[in-house]
């Protein structure tokens, strides 16, 4: 085993993959761009040839790196991200206020991304969290709102430094800083598996975007340049389901809890702070649900849609058996295809046409034929409909919360299915179909090498929708050395608590009924097409095409229905406006140019000294 | 009992800055509270019955009472810086004035 | 090693600012003499360093005369202040004229703050610090604030003297060790005689380090500064003060639990309130001076928790990463006329290099880690854990919540351009001057350039950097070499 091919190397390959791509975007825009292309591209390579070392252990300096089978699934999934979106950045150089930086922050995330995924020591897991925190929070701003990067920094540093304190209390209480042993001590220690369980869930909930730290997901998804946002929701955000995977399975604090009586609730099916995550993840499920229908802007949509599946993934492994947790990982694997894919076609829409307003796009499936395809996979699979991946994870989760009697979480679930219907059809509707916006007639589909990447998002979607076992074998491995059954697999067969599913035969018969569909539509007489602007009204022209497009206020009764509903928004507003007030009042009451007043909250501050020390 | 009344100065002169708002009077009033700390220390130094701490032809030895002489020097010390910060208050305030034609803090605005 | 550079460290500057009276014209290079003399001195004592000196002015021994005390804490504070001394003095160089006297005083009276050994001596050189101050916060023509600051400054440093008093009158001595060893010898109940003295110290000391709320001066002073006033005070005096505040704590402070207590009560909502007031600000340099409220708020916290190592780093990180911050807040504020926010977007997209100085610095403020401020911010939280403190490194957790914000949205703002909604666009980008730039790019390069290899390089090659003596570092270290 040598250095060249180790983990420690892609981290510090990518390191320094960034500096060069910082200098060559300084003399060539492109070349830079290049750079972050080769770059994730060849550290997803070598992470794909590390499979047979899995379980080595390295280390850089005073930092060690662990080559988990788990964390060899999220390094790969998080670089197969990277590596799709980073063919889009070639095209965004121009668009980019700092495009040397954007090259350097690009790549600094993806190292941070590797080594927070193999890190051996609690540390240098937050070290490397770390560092994906502050080179995203770079890059969000230079898309759309500077205001963005400062909430997702706020909730990001509130989650990482939630896990900072947990993890040097457990430092205080074992004295080490490896995650094995740690997380293996924390279990013997209820207390112990407590503070993990709370400090590192928290970190996981607020990375996930679950309920109630879901507010950055839309801010920062939704506001930062395109070809990050993808990054973001595809990638990042699965950081959470690292998090929450080593604070309830790794450690194991399910079992813990319910060696415990003071955690077994009398009805529920699970100790109560697993059941705390799986009411949290219903709860986003829902809100986010509701908030999608309700968004006009389409990257803020899919950033709802992630909050949404943020629930599925907690749910799954909160619920702690291994068809829940095989399925929130095989959720997280699908999700984050899908919603890269959705997301990178976003950025086509957006490379041609210069707008996420829904209401100002439509029809583009005559010009962007194969951008339409390729959302249209993605939310198919994001609506967890065969033959895609997404089908196979909720199929596994909906198992797993029935075969656990869970009826009211599989309420949420099952609703945020339909709801996922309301939402994902929107801009499908709305962007792509329809009729074109006469602005919109000489837009062109997307420049070939966008294609790639979104196409091989796609194949793969299919592919492990239709045969999901090539990547289940391999989550079966992992929940088995985390200590869980395997699950099973026959062949092409998943096996569920009560029922068994073959996805090829499902994707089989849904082939013969698209085929058949494609026939009828093909025998079926051609219909006319009707213009946009063909029309009027009351014998007036009409000269905005955005009033006449037939997704705006798409939803409008049904949004009535929750217009005055709470909302987390207005919470967090309302708390940051106090803090300013507070602030504010700090200031007046005791920086103001009247000594007297000074002199008298010191003439009141010794008293106080000289009371309170002398009690 | 010096003790006493020098530590009423100092609370004068600290009830002179909570009262004043005219810049000379709360110059006056940090004055009075110097005075007052000074007194104190002055005051640290004295024991009953002690002798000049001089050694002279009549108080040979060192085994005698005397008193403590560090708090004079230290007092020293003291007052010529409060003549320096003395001093230069008054600058400002001179400065203050020709600014704002005022004395007074309060009329001069600012937050 | 030769003892005498360390009284020559006070009175270089002093001789160089006696002579500067006498020639006014060569003023500024008596300074910069002195500057570079105790920049020499200073390494010259770091690089000779064997074990703690005691140094006797006029040969008395201690208890008896003043003595200057050189151990590892006065090294790193002698060693710290001249560095930054120097490189604000240079950065800020077009400010000095007319002001040199003021400037060689303060950097022999800081050196003497650090140094002294002495109770009175350290009020005297407290004194003539602040007394420079004054004179060099009348630069910002707001004389209305300097006397805010005079007043405050002569009342706190008088209940200095009262509280120095009080323990003379109760120990007979004024040498700090010398108190220390008989403290430990008298037997009646000490912690609660001392409750007077010490709240008066600390209430005295509290106003020059800009505890809450003795530190009404601080916002008016600070908030029009310039670029050598400004830093000089968050940075330099700050550094000097905090030090000369640890050292009491760490000799003087037999606390007894309500006393501790209170003392905590005051750091930690200093801690607190000032994050919250700087997460309210608008303006570079009020964010930054509230922020250098709140730090030394944490440094005075962790030295009473008895963390000297942490409170340094923190210290350290504080005062480096604020000489660049604020350097760079004054001299945008300066040459635009504007510190607001968001009259400055996009500052930074024509000066790259300051901009990642300025980024540098601000991540190593909130602790982010590959900086130096996560060192630091690791050990405080360590040293914290394993004194089996928890509330505390909550409350410094939630509170850098808060500070980061403030924090990214200054970063954010200052590297790009347009409205909220819209793109950022190079384009935008209003015309911003920055004067004078060689000096500073060069200087803010290579001290962004020191804190991030301060950051990566313990990761590399300590082992247990998150338990990092910092004191015994720099004898092992550095004196070594």
């Amino acid at each position: 085993m040598d250095f060249i091919l180790s983990v420690p190397a892609i981290v510090v390959g990518l390191f320094a993959a960034a500096v060069l791509a910082y200098l060559l975007t300084k003399a060539n825009k492109i070349l830079g761009a290049l750079i972050t292309v080769l770059g994730s591209g060849a550290a997803l390579a070598a992470m794909l040839m590390l499979k047979g070392d899995i379980n080595s252990v390295q280390s850089l300096g005073a930092l060690g790196f662990k080559l988990t089978d788990y964390g060899w699934f999220f390094s790969v999934l998080m670089l197969l991200i990277f590596f799709s979106v980073s063919f889009f950045n070639l095209y965004w150089m121009k668009k980019i206020i700092h495009p040397a930086a954007y090259n350097f922050l690009y790549l600094v995330a993806l190292a941070g991304t590797v080594g927070a995924f193999t890190a051996k020591d609690f540390i240098g897991l937050f070290i490397f969290w770390e560092t994906i925190v502050w080179a995203s929070m770079f890059i969000i701003p230079f898309g759309k709102s500077r205001n963005a990067s400062v909430v997702y920094y706020a909730f990001s540093a509130f989650g990482s430094l939630s896990m900072l304190f947990g993890i040097l209390y457990l430092y205080s209480k074992t004295g080490s800083f490896d995650i094995q042993y740690v997380l293996e001590q924390a279990s013997m220690n209820t207390t112990y598996a407590l503070v993990a369980f709370i400090t590192i869930g928290i970190a996981g909930l607020v990375k996930i975007g679950v309920f109630p730290f879901h507010l950055w997901l839309p801010k920062a998804h939704g506001n930062a340049p395109d070809t990050f946002s993808p990054i973001l929701s595809g990638g990042l955000v699965k950081a959470g389901g690292f998090a929450a995977f080593l604070a309830v399975i790794v450690m194991p604090s399910y079992k813990v809890f319910a060696s415990n009586a003071l955690f077994l609730g009398r009805e529920l099916a699970m100790p109560v702070p697993n059941y705390i995550l799986v009411f949290l993840g219903a709860v986003s499920i829902v809100v986010g649900t509701l908030m999608a229908i309700k968004s006009e802007d389409f990257k803020k949509l899919i950033a709802y849609s992630s909050v949404a599946n943020g629930g599925y993934i907690i749910i799954g492994i909160a619920i702690a058996d291994s068809l829940s947790v095989g399925g929130a990982f095989m959720h997280m694997f699908a999700h984050a295809l899908a919603s890269a894919a959705a997301f990178l076609s976003a950025a086509a829409v957006v490379h041609r046409t210069g707008t996420t307003k829904m209401s100002e796009l439509g029809g583009l499936i005559h010009r962007m034929p194969l951008t339409y395809l390729v959302y249209l996979i993605a939310i198919i699979s994001m609506a967890g409909i065969p033959p895609m991946s997404g089908f196979i994870s909720k199929w596994m989760l909906f198992q797993s919360m029935i075969g656990k009697g869970m009826v009211f979480t599989a309420a949420a679930a099952f609703f945020g299915s339909i709801g996922s219907f309301l939402y994902v059809f929107r801009p499908l509707s709305a962007v792509f179909l329809g009729q074109l916006s006469p602005k919109h007639e000489s837009v062109k589909e997307a420049p070939f090498l966008m294609q790639v990447p979104m196409i091989g998002l796609s194949l793969l979607t299919l592919l492990f929708g239709v045969f999901p076992n090539i990547v289940l074998r391999f989550i079966s491995d992992i929940l088995k050395t985390a200590g869980l059954d395997g699950l099973t697999l026959n062949g092409l067969v998943i096996s569920g608590t009560n029922g068994q599913l073959n996805p090829s035969l499902v994707s089989l018969i849904f082939g013969i009924g698209f085929f058949i569909a494609l026939i009828i539509f093909i025998i079926h007489p051609k219909s006319r097409k009707v213009d946009l602007m063909d029309t009027y009204t009351a014998s007036e022209f009409i000269y905005t095409p955005e009033l006449l497009h037939y997704s705006y206020a798409f939803y409008a009764p049904f949004e009535r229905l929750y217009e005055n509903a709470p909302s987390t928004e207005k919470w967090y507003a309302a708390l940051i406006k106090k803090i300013e007030e507070a602030g504010q009042l700090v200031s007046y009451t005791f920086f103001n140019n009247k000594p007297r007043i000074i002199v008298f909250w010191m003439v009141c501050a010794v008293i106080a000294l000289l009371w309170g020390g002398s009690l | 009992m010096i003790q006493y009344f020098s530590i009423v100065l100092m609370l004068v002169g600290i009830y002179g800055l909570l009262s004043q708002r005219n810049v000379i009077k709360l110059i006056a009033a940090l004055n009075i509270f110097e005075i007052g700390l000074n007194l104190f220390i002055v005051s640290i130094g004295f024991v009953k019955d002690g002798l000049v701490p001089i050694l002279t032809s009549n108080n040979e030895s060192s085994a005698m009472l005397y008193v403590d002489p560090l708090p004079h020097a230290l007092v020293l010390t003291s007052i010529v810086i409060g003549v320096g910060v003395t001093a230069l208050a008054l600058a400002l305030a001179k400065k203050m004035h020709d600014k704002y034609g005022t004395y007074d803090m309060d009329e001069m605005g600012g937050k | 090693m030769n003892t005498s550079f360390i009284i020559l460290l006070i009175a270089v500057p002093l001789g160089a600012a006696f002579l500067s009276v006498l020639v006014k014209k060569l003023g500024k290079y008596f300074l910069g003499a002195a500057i570079g003399f105790n920049l020499a001195a200073s390494g010259i004592l770091a690089y000779d360093y064997v074990s703690p000196v005691i140094y006797e002015i006029g040969g008395f021994k201690p208890p008896y005369g003043i003595s200057l005390v050189l151990d590892e804490y006065s090294l790193l504070g002698i060693l710290l202040l001249n560095v930054v001394f120097a490189l604000i003095a240079i950065m800020a160089c077009k400010y000095i004229k007319k002001y040199e006297v003021v400037l060689s005083v303060a950097l022999a009276a800081l050196n003497g703050v650090i140094l002294t050994g002495d109770l009175f001596n350290l009020f005297v050189f407290m004194e003539i610090s602040a007394i420079a101050a004054y004179i060099l916060t009348t630069m910002n023509k707001n004389i209305k604030y300097t006397f805010n600051y005079l007043v405050l400054g002569t009342l706190g440093s008088g209940l200095l003297l009262f509280g120095i008093a009080v323990i003379y009158n109760m120990f007979g001595s004024l040498n700090i060790m010398d108190i220390q060893n008989r403290m430990a010898i008298i037997s009646y109940p000490v912690a609660g005689a001392l409750v007077l003295p010490l709240a008066l110290i600390f209430t005295g000391l509290s106003v020059e380090a800009k505890l809450l709320p003795f530190s009404g001066w601080a916002r008016g002073v600070l908030k029009d500064s310039n670029s050598l006033v400004g830093t000089l005070i968050v940075s330099a005096f700050s550094a000097a003060v905090l030090l000369a505040f640890g050292r009491l704590i760490d000799s003087l402070f037999v606390m007894s639990d309500s006393l501790l207590i209170v003392f905590t009560v005051v750091t930690v909502g200093t801690l607190i309130l000032a994050e919250i007031a700087a997460f309210s600000k608008k303006n570079l340099r009020e964010i930054l001076l509230f922020s250098s409220i709140a730090q030394s708020g944490l440094v005075v916290a962790l030295f009473l928790q008895g963390l000297k190592s942490a409170a340094l780093l923190v210290l350290i990180n504080n005062v480096i990463s604020k000489m660049i911050l604020f350097t760079l807040a004054a001299k945008i504020g300066e040459d635009n006329g504007t510190d607001k926010l968001e009259d400055l977007k996009g500052v930074f997209l024509k000066n790259k290099v300051l901009g990642f100085g300025f980024t540098a610095a601000a991540m190593s403020l909130i602790g982010l880690p590959l900086f130096f401020g996560f060192i630091a911010k690791a050990n405080v939280l360590v040293s914290l854990f394993e004194a089996n403190n928890i509330w505390l490194p909550m409350v410094i957790l939630i509170v850098s919540v808060i500070e980061g914000a403030y924090v990214v949205r200054m970063l954010t703002t200052l590297w790009n351009t347009g409205e909220e909604g819209e793109l950022a666009k190079a384009e935008d980008a209003k015309q911003y001057k920055l004067t004078n730039k060689v000096r500073l790019t060069i200087i803010i390069t290579i001290a962004a350039i020191a804190i991030v290899a301060a950051g990566i390089l313990p990761l590399l090659q300590m082992n247990d950097w998150f338990n990092f003596d910092i004191l015994s570092f720099l004898t092992d270290g550095l004196g070594g070499v």
